[in-house]
């Protein structure tokens, strides 16, 4: 099945690497007084990073559902064919 | 700075921009009206004389009575105190301001309330910017208290030897591997620990990353990450609940009901007499006679004692009774010593005496027969602590003092109440003497110039 190949990029994805370019782009001004520590730094990166990703996935969790039903290959059920199975 | 009965700050010229800002949004106002932080008043440059000359502003916040230390406190009242500063700070960011820092040393307590005191760490919060006192937090508070809620392990020594606290990297070395499968502490100890060493491995000469100083926090993770540590930190007890040996000694000692009694009326009624603002009660135990000074009397007692399970007790008595005690963590053999740059920022146990007053309850025998301290030098050092005070002496056949020389030899020929009175009676006078149990026990009342 051919999952990711051949299809554009999503919309879903193209914001969410603008968005992360954006957060990287804009730097603040550093304070002096205390030293915050790399590691500390680099954690909070991360927070954020998956704050970020959890923000997208809640705007786009029904089309993330819809687009994971559609790779599985689950077809929404037609009524009409049903019927006709029955006859 | 301190002169007199008051403690003066200066802020200076670069500093006054932040100052003025964010006493604007009426923050600060609303947390000392709440209780959260120490009152602080603007007052005229000229009360501070040349000291104040190049200051833009010179405030004036009220004197405590008492400084204690984080590495003094007992694991609830750093709690209490992990928790007020995470509290502090989520109300600013909602005013825009933010903390400079997460140092545990700008919380005190008055009684067995903490406070924050330094009113001159607010600074407008800038949009995006990251908790520059996450690490500090991590050292100061958080990785103290789960060194006893994890490990069983109380956090004063170590505390106290480094004076900033518990470092994550060391604290991640001591981790069991069920502890990691907890998300905070793998956030917070773990991966803070292990990018913090990817970090220090970059090859040398290699500048720090440019991309590391744009890394950005956006408001609302800054406001989860302080809400989860709050509501973490709030679940976090010493493990086991531990009993320690002397904390139930409080409810199966060896007195019985009415000889606890006689000692609470003996020191009710010397507190009445000396009204004591300043009490140390040395060996408070569970804060049962610190209680009764402070019915009698007395306006602030602050206990000590060495044992983890009486202090957790005595702190949280004194929390739920609302009495005006602060328990901290000594032990008399060790007390803290003064430390920090040129041995002068963090104050020794002696440069924080004289008290006004002392309790030394059920304590000597743990000097002169536990410890071999001679017994007239444990009298010198504890009438030298306060002019007047009240000390029980307890006899060798005691339950209590036969149980110390249990595995021992006996080498006291000399503690005895002859030599006790002796010592005594050499330095002070004894104003009153009470036996107050059947084995022999009694309170002096001793007072000196």
């Amino acid at each position: 099945m051919h999952l990711f190949t051949h299809t554009k990029p999503s919309p879903l994805l193209t914001r969410a690497a603008i968005a992360a370019a954006v957060m990287l782009a804009w730097s603040a001004p550093a304070y002096a007084y205390l030293d915050p520590a790399t590691g500390s730094v680099l954690l909070q990166g991360l927070l954020a990073g998956i704050a970020g990703l959890m923000v997208v996935l809640r705007l786009y969790w029904g089309r993330l559902k819809a687009f994971f039903r559609r790779c599985l290959g689950r077809q929404p059920i037609d009524p009409a064919i049903v019927e006709k199975g029955k006859q | 700075m301190m002169a007199g009965e008051h403690v003066y700050r200066t802020v200076m010229p670069f500093a006054a921009t932040d100052y003025e800002s964010t006493r604007r949004t009426g923050i600060l106002g609303d947390l000392v009206n709440m209780g959260l932080v120490i009152d602080e008043r603007p007052v005229d440059r000229d009360v501070l004389g040349a000291a104040g000359e190049n200051a833009s502003y010179v405030v004036e916040h009220p004197k405590l009575p008492f400084i204690s230390y984080p590495y003094e406190w007992c694991f609830h009242a750093l709690k209490d105190a992990a928790l007020l500063h995470l509290d502090v700070h989520l109300r600013c960011l909602e005013r825009g301001v933010t903390l400079s820092d997460a140092s545990a040393y700008n919380i005190q307590f008055r009684g067995a309330t903490p406070v924050f005191i330094d009113t001159l760490s607010f600074r407008p919060y800038r949009h995006g910017e990251i908790w520059t006192g996450h690490r500090q937090f991590c050292d100061q508070f958080l990785n103290p208290l789960l060194l006893r809620a994890l490990l069983g392990i109380p956090h004063n020594a170590w505390y106290r030897g480094n004076m900033e606290g518990i470092p994550v990297e060391h604290l991640a070395r001591l981790l069991p591997l069920s502890a990691r499968l907890s998300w905070n502490v793998t956030k917070h100890v773990v991966l803070q620990a292990w990018f913090e060493k990817l970090s220090t491995h970059a090859k040398p000469g290699a500048k720090p990353g440019g991309a590391v100083k744009d890394i950005q926090l956006p408001p609302a993770a800054f406001r989860a990450m302080l809400t989860g540590l709050k509501e973490w930190i709030a679940t976090l007890e010493p493990k086991d609940g531990e009993k320690t040996v002397w904390r139930d000694y409080a409810e199966i000692n060896s007195y019985s009901s009415d000889e606890a009694r006689k000692k609470a009326e003996f020191v009710r009624e010397f507190a009445a007499a000396a009204r004591p603002s300043l009490l140390w009660d040395l060996g408070c135990n569970t804060g049962e006679y610190s209680k009764a000074a402070l019915e009698g009397g007395a306006l602030l007692s602050i206990g000590f004692d060495f044992d983890a399970g009486a202090l957790e007790r005595a702190y949280l008595r004194a929390k739920a009774e609302k009495l005006n005690l602060l328990p901290l963590h000594l032990d008399a053999m060790n007390p803290s010593p003064s430390q920090g740059w040129a041995q002068q920022e963090r104050k020794g146990m002696r440069e924080r005496a004289p008290a006004d007053a002392i309790l030394a309850l059920a304590f000597v025998h743990h000097l002169a027969v536990a410890k071999n301290v001679p017994l007239d030098y444990v009298v010198g050092w504890l009438v030298g602590l306060a002019r007047t005070g009240v000390i029980e002496f307890v006899q060798k056949d005691d339950p209590m003092v036969s149980e110390l020389l249990r595995l021992r030899a006996d080498i006291f020929a000399g503690y005895n109440e002859q030599n006790f009175e002796r010592s005594l009676a050499a330095v002070a006078r004894i104003r009153k003497v009470e036996q107050v149990s059947a084995t022999g026990r009694k309170l002096y009342w001793f007072e000196r110039d």
